[in-house]
């Protein structure tokens, strides 16, 4: 509470401004910026408005700024003049939130896998190609879901994508038909 | 100069013979897709192509819709692609990235064509200002 005392209100806005001109200048987009840190889009525009009233709290904060800023390959020094050193707390919470993030959902981390029968239903409708690309997005999109909703909700996301890709997928395989039934055709007007 | 101009207009007209004056024509779908991988430049792959596309029209979108599109896309040639790297958070398995072709560009000025000539007939009857409807 009294580390959060100290800021200046007008700090977060000034460090909001400076990260997202480093950004910019990067040529990153938000999408960029979520996509390879975990970090929600919410929580990155809320950190470049410097409007950190929708957010967890004061030290869980600061590790988003943290990640943000590491990510963008700001050194800590160049973050003090916006950003008041940082605490014990705030090492621990970035410590949590690193470790949530990096450990438990970027290295593969064995217990965050998609439900198994769901992905082997759609196994059978995918081309070999097909089947490390597209089961490999998924399983991305699954542990981004399970790290910002939970597993259960990972688990109905990752099962409503494989029922709604079916039908064009078995549509496609009905199309592949199509075609070995026209050059059965073919074959057997030339040779009858 | 001249030389050269006659020897490109034979080759655009055999071209167009080969082809048999063939026009482009994009499903809905096919086109938002394309749209989708100009945006994201060099990202675009299946995930970033399904988010992107989900919240921009606003509707639910599946894996399997992108890839079966994409499937069609690169066999008319409107896009190549290639494969990325493999992280453990896919479990190991790598990324395609998708990157729109000159006759893809085609396709989508020829849809944006023909839909232009379809608005510039009916446009003013659906304008609500002039309360032709």
């Amino acid at each position: 509470m009294s580390s959060q005392n100290k800021y200046n209100p007008s700090q977060p806005k000034e460090l909001g401004r400076f990260l997202k001109k480093v950004r910019e200048e990067q040529g990153h987009t938000v999408r960029d910026v979520c996509d390879s840190t975990r970090l929600s889009r919410r929580i990155v525009l809320s950190i470049e408005e410097g409007d950190f009233s929708n957010l967890p709290g004061g030290m869980f904060n600061r590790s988003f700024v943290q990640i943000y800023a590491n990510w963008l390959g700001i050194d800590k020094s160049k973050l003090n003049p916006f950003y008041i050193e940082l605490s014990q707390d705030t090492e621990i919470a970035e410590i949590v939130v690193v470790q949530t993030i990096d450990h438990s959902i970027s290295t593969g981390n064995p217990h965050i896998k998609p439900p198994k029968l769901a992905e082997y239903l759609l196994y059978l409708f995918l081309s070999r190609r097909e089947r490390i690309n597209l089961l490999g997005d998924l399983e991305e999109e699954y542990r981004d879901v399970a790290i910002k909703f939970g597993k259960r909700h990972a688990k109905l996301f990752y099962y409503k994508q494989v029922f709604t890709s079916l039908a064009p997928l078995i549509g496609r395989s009905i199309q592949k038909l199509r075609y070995i039934a026209w050059l059965l055709e073919l074959w057997r007007r030339i040779y009858f | 100069m001249g030389i050269l101009y006659n020897v490109e207009e034979i080759v655009n007209i055999s071209l167009d013979e080969f082809m048999g004056n063939q026009k482009y024509y994009l499903g809905e779908f096919e086109e938002i897709v394309l749209l989708a991988i100009i945006r994201l430049k060099g990202n675009a792959y299946g995930v970033a192509l399904r988010r992107l596309i989900e919240e921009e029209t606003g509707r639910g979108t599946s894996i399997g819709a992108v890839y079966t599109t994409l499937e069609r896309l690169e066999k008319k040639r409107y896009v190549r692609s290639r494969q990325g790297e493999a992280t453990a958070e896919r479990g190991g398995r790598a990324k395609r990235y998708f990157r729109i072709e000159g006759a893809g560009v085609a396709a989508l000025n020829e849809t944006n064509e023909i839909r232009a000539r379809m608005w510039s007939g009916i446009a003013p009857e659906l304008d609500p200002i002039s309360g032709a409807v």
